[in-house]
């Protein structure tokens, strides 16, 4: 016998074999499940977020990180008493670079939000 | 698909619709149920629960994969579990109710041979290993891929391949000893 009919006749044989459940197994299963519909058990709604690893993000996060090691450093060599005297050279900088940091931060946290709360299954 | 629209229809809160999913997954979940827990009481119960789960968990199925391999995935570990608790109890001879037609009343002797290649399938299904006898269900009765039943059973490929293989040609030996036996016993 040739593997397609061997085939043919193993599903035969199985399907002949196949014992049914009880008639009221899925009125019991619905039953059920209607109780927990009612009773409107809480289960918190998993929404999974795309992770984010797209190139472009990945790209700008490691440029910005190392741009602000870049100024760390070049203001240490610049100045290389203490790291105090680092810090005060940068005070004057640093809205710059906290604007520059938070814009950076909140530019994908936004994004993903954005997801978040437009997805369906939010709704 | 069907089973999208169902699906949608079930998170928007028609919990009404899971019917649809338990008319086309009860028969097969309770064959993987049985083949793992080999008894019919526990296997409803498995199944019961599997889909009640199943229920709790729509909300994170993502369409990229078949609802049948994440739906068999669950009733297999629930399958797994419940065996390992059933696994101290003492198990008893299963006796159940036999369907019967209409025309098969009239026809006492075709009842008999119905059930009778039923019960020798289900002997020689009992013994084969577990994983061979439930990956042949899965393969021919439900037509899940080799890749879909990886999925359900975390086996690899390679060996969800082999143990289509032996479980298909153990099956075969099995049957043609257990003919040969019935045959012996009549003459």
């Amino acid at each position: 016998m040739n593997g397609n009919g061997l085939d043919h006749l193993t599903r035969d044989l199985l399907q002949s074999g196949m014992i049914k459940p009880s008639h009221d197994l899925s009125q019991r299963i619905m039953a059920q499940i209607m109780k927990e519909a009612e009773v409107g058990e809480k289960h918190p709604v998993k929404v999974y977020m795309k992770s984010f690893s797209s190139a472009p993000w990945i790209i700008i996060a490691i440029l910005v990180y190392v741009l602000l090691a870049a100024c760390f450093f070049y203001l240490l060599m610049k100045k290389p008493e203490s790291a105090a005297s680092a810090f005060l050279a940068i005070k004057s900088h640093l809205p710059y670079i906290l604007t520059v940091l938070a814009m950076c931060s909140a530019i994908p946290f936004f994004s993903v939000l954005d997801r978040v709360l437009f997805s369906e299954r939010f709704f | 698909m069907d089973e999208q629209i169902w699906i949608e229809k079930i998170l928007a809160g028609d919990a009404q619709s899971f019917s649809c999913l338990v008319a086309k997954y009860q028969q097969m979940a309770f064959n993987i149920a049985f083949q793992i827990t080999g008894n019919r009481e526990e296997a409803e119960e498995v199944v019961q629960d599997s889909f009640v789960k199943a229920y709790h968990a729509l909300a994170s199925f993502r369409f990229g994969s078949k609802f049948s391999t994440w739906f068999y995935k669950i009733v297999y570990n629930t399958s797994i579990t419940a065996q390992r608790r059933q696994s101290s109890s003492v198990s008893y001879e299963d006796i159940h109710s036999v369907d019967i037609t209409a025309e098969e009343t009239d026809n006492a002797i075709k009842l008999l041979e119905r059930e009778e290649r039923k019960e020798i399938i289900q002997k020689a299904l009992k013994k084969l290993p577990t994983d061979e006898a439930l990956i042949l269900s899965l393969y021919y009765l439900e037509e899940c891929s080799v890749e879909d039943i990886r999925q359900i059973t975390d086996l690899t490929l390679s060996n969800v391949k082999v143990k289509l293989f032996r479980g298909r040609k153990r099956f075969y030996e099995i049957l043609k000893l257990m003919v040969k036996h019935e045959i012996h016993n009549l003459l």
